[in-house]
């Protein structure tokens, strides 16, 4: 009885104590990582991409979390988590607008030492505008995953209808979406929309028309807003409601709406970025497939145009655990090949140029070529630390007006004092 | 106190009282931990400039120059005056609806289930989604409302980009999902009438208004209070319905208090001036619920 | 004033029926008195009188007019209810008055006629404080005010004095009395309480399961009872009843258990059958050698008199003694009991042998 019931005992025993090696070892060989992206910046591409990356590197497992829809959303939460020091995310998928922040605050782990030597030839890849936003007091803060910037959607299919051609001014949009609109004769139809809630979109709402009236919102670090420019953008979404293209509800627009309208065919000319196209042309909804063409924002001039340069980078977490298996990742992550592998799957811009000429990558975006210049000649919204307060008082002001609860003037000057206090 | 009133205590009272206070240490410790200390932290963030995105500039002691900056602040007088327009249109009208739903919840229905949960599903309903779903509502497209002054043959309205009418729209959002709440404190006041006092009126000759103004009001005072109380407190912190309805917009005409605090603290990382503006409301909010409590003292129960 | 007719009056929940078809005629100025247990339907017919509960068929006239339809403020009535309906944040003087205030009568005459009203209660002192300040004996005397406040056709009363203690209620039983006499008002009092119906009703109306088992005065009900229902309800002690056989010659009765008796000549008219024998207390005497042996069981002094519960044969009674009577528990006595006032009942229905 005894001797029956030890050896069992024993048996047990071992039988634990081998699972609990076993275990162990499993342990030892396997790191997990976990990657923060939004909702909007196609988490099952991301999936794909890291499956591949897991297959290659077995000892890697990566875990995707999807955070909010809008870059404020994804920045409250990163906010709340990293003010705390928590260190259950070890790469973030940043906006373009955020490495200075990050930098500032030092949640960013910088990536110098991780590129080691190479450091240089890796960053002269980048497109410049890409590599000047990541590297901030000359630290790597992040790598670019994909570019973006705004374009002019249009529906090819009535521009022809009605024998025109994309528009380069802003006064040549205003005609042929009246034009359209008048003949179509569609109540539903709208003609131009942009973002205009109060939402990080609605900042280049304002940015646009100022860069395309040949001005900065900064000049050397300090505020110059105190030009006949600065009033430019005001004066002219202004123009476009009265004339009936923009909608009587464009305070209420965000972004992904404009994608919305289009994709039902309510909407002419839409101002949005890079990921639009994409859903327009593969969503089992779209009512618009092979109807869009895509094209250089106008200005107010044809020779002048402007747009903002948009995209998102790899962040490694200052709080991670996994800082030099998590660098690694962000390295493959902002490599040509994902960069194209993205482009073909969810038409994001790639940050490398050589990949726009890519023939696959062609053939799944036609307009890649004539956005390769565009992305070129964009240009990042004001780089500073406090940029959320900056970003809220511009998108705030730009609502208040398009709602007409706030004059030109009255918006341009609250933005004008408020913005003073945080460039002194 | 003198002598002759203080009850001198018995070694029975004594060591009672020394396990009253020893079983109510736990309680204790655990409010000190959750409640207070995060309070005293509150407060000592508020002497202190503390921005996240300025971190070279270190957290130095700066006295009231957070509170300063808050009196001077146009943006912090606009969120407490629309903080308390809210608070005055909100609290009497989820009052107004709540009791009106509370009557008619009481009413002897054959099925009651239904009145039940009508009346329990906007109050179980996550703030952020009741916001959500107004915002629908009156979105300027597909929203109910426009479709259906449209149906009406009337032009569609800006609900949500018109400072007035945003104010409505939320005014009514709120109103919709407090006053169930409010209707729940008032049935259960409602049921504490007895059957008779209506009767008597009945045979007495008072019509259905004599006998609401008359019995059902006054005899409800203490439930109304208690409900006025509750409303007045949480509308003081309104946050989750503008922020998913408007986010403050446009501009920021529809901003509270609450969501002011909330974009200065977690979106702009001023730890200091937002822990000072958080203050500021915690005493708003202590200012109020003395008076009502005072009001109370005065005017002492019914019965 | 008035007089009540209620004709084949029938209420039903849905499909189940509490009231059977009730017919009862009260005559102007007449205090009658629904008495019987509690789910008889008592409280619910003096609540279709007062139009609190609808008639589901028949008709109830108040005077000349069929009330049936009339909401209960236009039936010239008044009610006081078990729990006395004061409004606790109403005065004493508010809650008399409520009914006129209602009504739109002018302050200066409602100020007169609760002044009235309460010197006749004596409750004039009372009359700024709240109800909470005051006794139950009090609350019973507002709410009485509040009823003749409004000086209406017909008082309804609804169990008034169940919430007050012995004493109170033999109290406020006189002041009910008082009342009817001097108003001369038509009431309809309901009560569980034999006591009350026995003492306060011209007629009483004894209610069982949804129908009226008997309707006439205290005396008739007590002397008569149409039924052992009625006989074992209305007394105390309730009446005993016990099984008995009357021989084919009426000479004698058997009750079970043995005892033969001689029977009195009016039991000619149950000759040869089985009865009920009803006998109230009274009725038994201690008596000589040619009494009824019985054996005492158990001894009830009351300072006026003495009940005892006694076995005759197979049979329990109770009698009502002198209190000088020798009695004690146990002890063996000869009884004479009076059988010429006597009750038969059919021991199938339940119903007086007439």
């Amino acid at each position: 009885m005894t001797s029956r019931f030890t050896r069992r005992m024993a048996t047990r025993l071992g039988l634990a104590a081998g699972l609990a090696l076993a275990g162990a070892a499993y342990a030892q060989a396997q790191t997990t990582l976990r990657i923060f992206t939004g909702g909007q910046q196609r988490p099952d591409v991301m999936r794909q991409i890291v499956d591949g990356y897991m297959k290659a590197n077995p000892n890697v497992k990566v875990e995707v979390e999807v955070g909010g829809a809008t870059s404020e959303q994804q920045q409250q939460y990163l906010n709340t988590v990293l003010a705390s020091k928590d260190s259950a995310l070890d790469l973030i998928l940043i906006d373009v607008i955020r490495p200075a922040q990050w930098a500032a605050a030092q949640w960013a782990e910088p990536l110098d030492a991780y590129l080691g030597a190479e450091k240089d030839a890796i960053m002269a890849r980048y497109l410049p505008a890409y590599r000047a936003a990541n590297i901030v007091n000359g630290k790597v803060i992040a790598l670019p995953y994909f570019a973006d910037a705004q374009f002019l959607y249009y529906r090819k299919d009535l521009l022809e209808k009605h024998g025109l051609q994309p528009p380069k001014t802003w006064d040549e949009l205003k005609d042929a979406a009246r034009k359209i609109m008048t003949a179509e004769g569609n109540a539903n139809l709208r003609g131009f929309e942009t973002a205009g809630a109060p939402i990080e979109g609605t900042v280049c709402t304002y940015l646009v028309p100022l860069w395309g009236s040949g001005e900065e919102m900064l000049k050397d670090g300090k505020l110059n807003l105190a030009t006949a420019a600065a009033k430019k953008p005001f004066e002219l979404w202004a123009d476009l409601k009265a004339a009936n293209v923009t909608p009587p509800n464009l305070a209420e627009i965000p972004t992904d709406r404009i994608r919305q309208n289009m994709q039902a065919g309510n909407l002419i000319f839409g101002m949005t970025w890079g990921y639009v196209w994409n859903r327009l042309q593969n969503d089992a909804d779209s009512t618009v497939k092979g109807k869009i063409g895509v094209v250089p924002l106008p200005g107010f001039t044809a020779d002048k145009q402007a747009t903002c340069i948009g995209g998102w980078q790899v962040a490694v977490s200052a709080f991670s655990k996994n800082k030099a298996e998590a660098a690694k990742l962000a390295r493959y992550l902002s490599s040509p090949e994902v960069a194209k592998q993205q482009a073909i799957l969810a038409s994001h811009l790639p940050v490398f140029p050589g990949v726009y000429t890519d023939a696959e990558v062609l053939k799944a975006n036609p307009w890649f070529e004539q956005a390769l210049p565009v992305v070129q000649s964009a240009r990042a919204r004001p780089v500073t630390p406090r940029y959320t307060e900056v970003s809220e008082i511009m998108r705030t002001n730009m609502n208040a007006f398009l709602a007409g609860t706030k004059t030109a003037d009255q918006a341009l000057g609250d933005m004008t004092n408020r913005l003073g206090a945080i460039f002194r | 106190m003198s002598d002759a009133i203080r009850h001198r205590l018995t070694p029975l009272e004594k060591s009672e009282r020394r396990l009253g206070f020893a079983m109510l240490a736990p309680a204790f410790l655990l409010l000190a931990a959750v409640v207070l200390y995060p309070i005293a932290e509150l407060i000592r963030n508020s002497f202190h400039f503390n921005h996240l995105a300025q971190p070279w500039m270190g957290t130095p002691f700066v006295g009231f120059e957070n509170y300063v900056k808050a009196l001077g602040d146009d943006r912090f007088h606009e969120a407490v005056w629309h903080t308390l327009l809210y608070i005055l249109v909100t609290v009497p009208g989820a009052v107004v609806i709540g009791l009106g739903l509370a009557l008619l919840a009481n009413q002897p229905f054959r099925v009651k289930w239904p009145v039940r949960l009508g009346l329990l599903l906007p109050w179980a309903l996550p703030l952020v989604f009741a916001g959500l779903i107004f915002r629908w509502f009156f979105e300027y497209n597909q929203g109910i409302a426009n479709a259906m002054l449209r149906g009406l043959g009337f032009e569609p309205l800006n609900w949500l980009t018109s400072p007035g009418l945003a104010f409505f729209a939320i005014c009514l959002a709120i109103i919709w999902k407090s006053s169930s709440f409010v209707a729940l404190v008032l049935l259960a006041g409602l049921q504490t009438i007895p059957k008779s006092f209506y009767e008597a009126a009945e045979v007495d000759g008072a019509t259905k208004w004599q006998q609401f103004r008359e019995i059902t009001l006054p005899m409800l005072r203490p439930a109304i209070f208690v409900a006025l109380i509750f409303r007045t407190i949480t509308a003081i912190q309104t946050f989750d319905i503008p922020y998913a309805m408007t986010n403050g917009g446009p501009g920021n005409s529809t901003e509270t208090l609450a969501m002011y605090i909330h974009k200065t603290t977690i979106d702009f990382l001023d730890l200091g001036y937002g822990s000072a503006l958080a203050v500021l409301m915690f005493l708003v909010s202590a200012v109020i619920t003395s008076l009502y409590l005072r009001h109370t003292r005065r005017d002492p129960g019914r019965h | 004033m008035a007089g009540i007719e209620i004709a084949k009056v029938v209420k039903a929940y849905g499909s189940v029926p509490v009231i059977h078809g009730i017919d009862l005629s009260v005559r102007d100025g007449e205090f009658v008195v629904l008495v019987g247990p509690s789910g008889c339907g008592k409280s619910t017919l003096l609540r279709m009188i007062a139009g609190l509960e609808s008639v589901t068929d028949g008709t109830i006239r108040i005077g000349d007019r069929v009330v049936n339809d009339l909401p209960p403020r236009d039936r010239d009535i008044a009610m006081v209810f078990q729990d006395y309906a004061l409004y606790p944040h109403r005065t004493v003087a508010e809650n008399v008055g409520f009914g006129l205030r209602m009504r739109g009568v002018d302050a200066a005459t409602i100020a007169r006629k609760v002044n009235e009203a309460a010197e006749i209660l004596q409750i004039t002192h009372l009359l700024d404080r709240k109800p909470g300040q005051l006794s139950g004996g009090q609350r019973q005397r507002v709410a009485m005010g509040r009823a003749i406040v409004r000086d209406p056709k017909v008082f309804l009363f609804d169990e008034p004095l169940s919430n007050l203690d012995a004493q109170l209620r033999a109290e406020m039983r006189v002041e009910i009395k008082k009342l009817h006499q001097r108003f001369g008002t038509t009431i309809i009092y309901v009560t569980h309480d034999q006591v009350e119906a026995m003492t306060l009703a011209d007629r009483i109306a004894i209610l069982k399961a949804g129908h009226v088992e008997q309707f006439a005065t205290p005396d008739e009900v007590y002397r008569q009872p149409r039924s052992t229902f009625v006989a074992r309800f209305i007394g105390s002690p309730s009446m005993n009843i016990v099984p008995a056989r009357i021989s084919p010659d009426a000479a004698t009765i058997a009750l079970a258990g043995g005892a033969a008796l001689a029977a009195p000549a009016s039991f000619a008219r149950a000759r040869g059958r089985d009865v009920l024998l009803g006998l109230r207390a009274e009725h038994l005497g201690l008596a000589g050698p040619e009494g009824v042996p019985a054996r005492t069981v158990i001894v009830e002094p009351l300072g006026s008199d003495t009940l005892a519960l006694m076995q005759i044969g197979g049979v329990e009674m109770t009698g009502r003694f002198p209190p000088s009577a020798p009695l004690r528990a146990g002890g063996e006595v000869t009884l004479g009991l009076d059988l010429e006032k006597a009750h038969l009942f059919d021991p199938e229905t339940g119903l007086a042998i007439a």
